[in-house]
């Protein structure tokens, strides 16, 4: 095993086996080779035929065929389509001939530059959605004001409230005699409390101020809404693919799960402010803006994480959250096996306590008198005392600059764009690239985009699409549409709470659904991968082996057939979608005519009864294994 | 095999009549015993779970009351006392009948010898059973159900589920684990919202789903053969599979499952999945392991004691483990239920009432099989010398010895070396578990 691999600890090894078909046809073949015995996988007794990726001890790609296919260049369409699988969500219809005619280069060249393309009818649309444009201020405040509590309690003083009749019956219990009375006397003293209770004066001012500014309660949950959906409209219609698909990648590196506390108005700001406009930057800028992300300080903790103070009474308060300075070491810069120890993990900690959020405001903050301002030493480097805020850009350079961060995400962008398992070769020359520019990112992604490997055979369909770039490829496939929403309407303002409710609340589960013409974000949830609401920090694996399992499969058929019978609610479909249309045509149109033999002979045969039903030759097509490939 | 219960007890019926149903079942008709892991994702504070109150360092660490997470040693909020030493939750109080019948035990103080603090390497390194070491790319539960006896998975329709929308980790490799997210939407066109499958009766569309009348009914078919057709490709097998268990799933009908004796598994996504779990068992479609998660364990900031986010999480988990066991009844002599986590956390609360990642932390064994009404591991103490790295409870028992355990007697699984390459095990290193 070279040592690099051994060390990197990130590539999936048994990913070689799904990247590569000829290897995962005839698994016998593919003995182990050089992995010591003590760290192969264990062989399953010969009677149970195991399963191929359970079984076999991972080749390492020396084999001479391996090489081979990433030298093999993609011929013009291939490659047309290849580059709207990887950098654009799927070619639109007739979008393989306008990027062949452009030359595939050229292309990637203008999507390298997103504002040398004009993309003002999608601002057009996008203009309906103005709850995400709020100010840090008014996002703080509409989560505060949708405070459950506040909520509940208003509820409660409604005298013809349900809630209140069945208190008031628990409630009047407490005088009557109790029948097993340890148990009924606390529930009828706490229905007694909830009933008595009144708005504190925080409450009442975060009240006055919500109405005051014409919210109404939910608001914040419609915010998190229209920024699902906007996602959804840019991936879907917008000419930047390339910005689209980079600003997955990246929200989806800095992971923030919607779901906790103001994370579901507070990811606007990390969106719009912190990932969007640093992504053709140097790394450096992206991983400060990251730091200063009011949403990340929030999710990772870091918010509250102080020097320990002083109290009355000789007690000590506040004191030390270790999560932000665990996670942006291990999953934001060096990687796992970067070369930090738990100790640098309490002394990064340390550099950054203050760094937290306005508590009314929804902006960062430094917070001097919270922070640390004792010596520290992380990496083996000395940060002399009394830094202040400039002890968190201190480890943030450093950070930045480590040839571990180099090849930590030089390997996750090449497994994004490349392949599961990427060629060594590619990975060490982007790292190499990173190392010299000093992580400067549209450096980066032109030594990925325009290296041999990523136009070549070893990479061409070798990934499985996303549950999110498998719908959407979809709906750009058929040329539909994702409808803006627009929250002064009533019928959209409740479809904004649906989906808003899917990715940002921790009790709304898609697959509970069972309703027709749920929105397209719903469908993607019931997929399994939920839009910003991805529960550990890692985020989703850029490993795709992982994404196909039975129940994947299920749910993909079932977009497909949704999809095409006009059942997902919210993406418009022109009925010419569905004429009848030679099958060659589809292919082509539908699947680059990438149709093998036997998925042409099985669609043919199950639509020789209704020739005419191009609903249905599309649902198939959709659904087929081809298409589940990028 | 009707046996009478007494209130939430279900009897289980003595010993000898069980094996004798279960050794006429094993023949043919896909009955035989189930292994269920519930993986607590995020590091359950295994302090909160069984709570050490007989030990005084206990409440040097956590205080009780307004901010602090301690749970008191008596009183309307105080431990559900298991044995003078230890009690459970107050939120648990459910399982508490549970473990006086002798059907629920505790480990304590169970984690890895690997010390790493990182959620997503602690629960690689738990799913693949090897702490240390990420080049196994297989699960222990493949593993381990790869070395079952051969019988095992005769006649079996569906041997292994796992409640979850992917395959997790401790089933990678195993390629009769099925991820179903949930039952009742499982089937194409089944969902309700698209079209109807083999041309009508079940699963209508509801709400005139556009292009209802555009004649998709076989639709399904026609993907089977798509994905049949798909030969050597990664999709061909993941599609097999699909099919297959959707034929068998169709069968079940689960929207009309009601759970016996009235068990509320409540709401929660654990407590949906568990009754599932046990529909699936009842089946007798020979399932042999099954696995279902619950997130929301990583509780930094406002654990809460008595009551709070912490209690919350808690209450589920003891309501769907309580209707678990109420609703299986005698069923449960061959179910063994394991929660785990994949660390604990620290033992003194934090700044902002909460507990950072820690080490050592607690299980729970549920089923007939379970040797309960007791705390099993050895107690490591939390005086600061006897903390792990001066902050976490210790780890007295390497996971792999509980792991190892369940798979040997609710699997039949004597090939340890298989399952656990790199750590020495015997039936020795035991904890007692499960009754021999």
């Amino acid at each position: 095993m070279s040592s690099s691999r051994a060390k990197s600890g990130f590539l999936p090894l048994l990913a070689l086996l799904v990247a590569t078909p000829s290897l995962w046809a005839a698994p016998a073949t593919t003995k182990p080779k050089t992995a010591p015995a003590a760290k192969a996988p264990v062989a399953k007794p010969a009677a149970k035929a195991p399963a191929a990726k359970a079984m076999e001890a991972p080749a390492m790609s020396s084999a001479a065929t391996d090489d081979a296919k990433w030298r093999q260049p993609l011929t013009e369409a291939p490659a047309a389509l290849h580059v709207l699988n990887r950098l654009a969500f799927g070619p639109l219809p007739g979008q393989v001939e306008e990027v062949q005619q452009m030359g595939v280069k050229n292309w990637i060249e203008s999507q390298l530059k997103p504002d040398s393309i004009d993309d003002s009818a999608l601002e057009k649309k996008l203009a309906v959605f103005k709850l995400i444009k709020s100010s840090p201020e008014t996002l703080s405040l509409m989560y505060r004001g949708d405070n459950n509590n506040i909520k509940r309690i208003l509820a409660l003083q409604n005298p013809d409230s349900k809630k209140r009749a069945e208190l008031e019956a628990v409630a009047a219990q407490k005088n009557a005699p109790a029948e097993n009375g340890a148990m009924a006397m606390p529930a009828a003293e706490q229905a007694k409390s909830r009933l008595d209770r009144a708005l504190n004066e925080r409450q009442q001012q975060t009240l006055e101020e919500f109405q005051g500014a014409g919210m109404t309660f939910g608001v914040s949950v419609r915010t998190a809404g229209e920024l699902v959906q906007a996602k959804l409209v840019r991936a879907t219609e917008s000419k930047r693919q390339l910005q689209e698909v980079l600003t997955d990648f990246w929200s989806n590196h800095f992971n923030i799960d919607m779901r906790k506390k103001a994370g579901r108005t507070l990811k606007v700001l990390d969106d719009r402010d912190t990932i969007r406009p640093n992504m053709f930057g140097s790394f450096r800028q992206l991983l400060g803006a990251s730091a200063h992300s009011p949403a990340m300080m929030m999710y990772l903790d870091n918010a509250s994480s102080t020097v320990a103070m002083k109290a009355r009474g000789g007690k000590t308060r506040g004191g030390l959250n270790e999560n932000y300075a665990r996670e942006l070491m291990e999953l934001h810069t060096l990687g796992v096996d970067g070369g930090y120890t738990q100790a640098d993990v309490t002394e990064v900690a340390r550099c950054f306590t203050g760094w937290s959020v306005e508590q009314d405001g929804g902006a960062f903050v430094f917070r001097p008198r919270t922070h640390d301002d004792g010596e520290k030493k992380v990496l083996g480097r000395t940060i002399v005392a009394n830094g202040g805020q400039n002890d968190g850009e201190q480890v943030l350079d450093m950070l930045a600059s480590s040839p571990s961060t180099a090849k930590f995400l030089s390997t996750k962008l090449c497994q994004r764009f490349v392949a599961d398992e990427p060629p060594a070769a590619l990975v060490d020359r982007v790292t190499q690239t990173w190392i010299r520019t000093n992580g400067d990112l549209p450096s980066v992604y032109r030594a990925i985009f325009l290296s041999p490997e990523f136009l070549s055979q070893g990479a061409y369909r070798s990934k499985i699409k996303s549950p999110f770039e498998y719908t959407v490829s979809a709906v750009r496939a058929l040329g539909g549409e994702v409808s803006a929403l627009d929250e002064s309407s009533p019928v959209d303002s409740l479809r904004l709470n649906r989906i808003g409710n899917i990715s940002a609340n921790q009790g709304a589960r898609a697959d509970k659904k069972g309703r027709a013409r749920e929105p397209l974000a719903v469908e993607i949830a019931a997929l399994g991968q939920p839009v910003f609401a991805c529960q550990p920090p890692t985020g989703w694996s850029e490993d795709s082996s992982g994404w196909v399992s039975a129940g994947a499969i299920v749910g993909r058929l079932n977009f497909a057939l949704s999809l095409t019978s006009g059942s997902v609610g919210d993406v418009r479909l022109n009925s010419d979608t569905f004429r009848a249309a030679p099958l060659d045509q589809l292919s082509k149109q539908l699947v680059g005519g990438q149709m093998s033999d036997a998925t042409r002979a099985t669609i043919a045969r199950e639509t020789a009864e209704a020739p005419n039903d191009g609903a249905k030759v599309r649902a198939l097509i959709l659904g087929s294994p081809e298409f589940q490939r990028r | 095999m009707a046996l009478a219960s007494v209130g939430v007890i279900p009897a289980l019926g003595p010993e000898f009549l069980r094996r004798a149903v279960w050794a006429d079942d094993a023949k043919g008709t896909g009955r035989r015993k189930t292994l269920v892991c519930i993986f607590l994702r995020g590091a359950v504070d295994g302090l909160s779970v069984v709570v050490p109150h007989g030990d005084p360092d206990y409440y040097k660490l956590r205080t009780v009351g307004a901010g602090g997470i301690a749970i008191a040693r008596t009183g309307q909020d105080g431990v559900v006392d298991l044995d003078g030493k230890f009690g459970l939750h107050p939120a648990l109080s459910m399982l508490k009948p549970i473990y006086d019948a002798g059907h629920m035990g505790a480990i304590h103080a169970v984690g890895s010898p690997n010390p790493t603090r990182s959620h997503f390497d602690a629960q690689d390194y738990m799913e693949s059973a090897s702490p240390g070491n990420k080049g196994i790319r297989t699960g222990w539960l493949a593993r381990a159900i790869a070395a079952c006896p051969e019988d095992a998975r005769n006649g079996a329709k569906i041997s292994t589920v796992s409640l979850t929308a992917q395959v997790p980790r401790s089933l990678d490799g195993d390629r009769d684990a099925l991820a179903i997210p949930n039952l009742q939407t499982f089937g194409i066109g089944r969902d309700g919202r698209a079209m109807p499958i083999g041309g009508g009766g079940k699963g209508k569309a509801k709400g005139g789903a556009a292009g209802a009348g555009v004649g998709m009914g076989d639709t399904s078919g026609g993907f089977e053969a798509l994905y049949a057709g798909a030969v050597g490709d990664v999709l061909h097998g993941a599609g097999k599979e699909t099919f297959d268990a959707v034929k068998t799933l169709n069968g079940l009908d689960p929207a009309r499952y009601r759970p016996a004796k009235g068990a509320d598994y409540s709401r929660s996504p654990l407590g949906q999945s568990l009754q599932q779990i046990a529909q699936l068992i009842k089946a007798d479609l020979g399932l042999e392991v099954a696995f279902a998660e619950a997130g929301g364990w990583d509780t930094h900031v406002g654990q809460g004691g008595a009551q709070g986010n912490l209690a919350r999480r808690l209450s589920e988990l003891g309501q769907a483990l309580a209707a678990f066991y109420t609703d299986l009844g005698d069923r449960m002599g061959d179910v063994t239920v394991l929660t785990m986590s994949e660390f604990g956390r620290t033992a003194r609360q934090n700044g902002d009432g909460g507990t950072d990642h820690g080490h050592g932390t607690c299980f729970l064994a549920l089923g007939g099989d379970v040797a309960g009404g007791k705390v099993l591991g050895e107690w490591p103490g939390l005086a600061p010398n006897q903390l792990n790295e001066g902050r976490d409870l210790a780890v007295t028992t390497d996971f792999r010895r509980i792991f190892g355990e369940v798979a040997n007697k609710q699997l039949g699984v004597t090939d340890f070396k298989s399952v656990f390459p790199e750590f020495s095990l015997s039936a020795r290193d035991f904890r007692g578990v499960l009754k021999s």
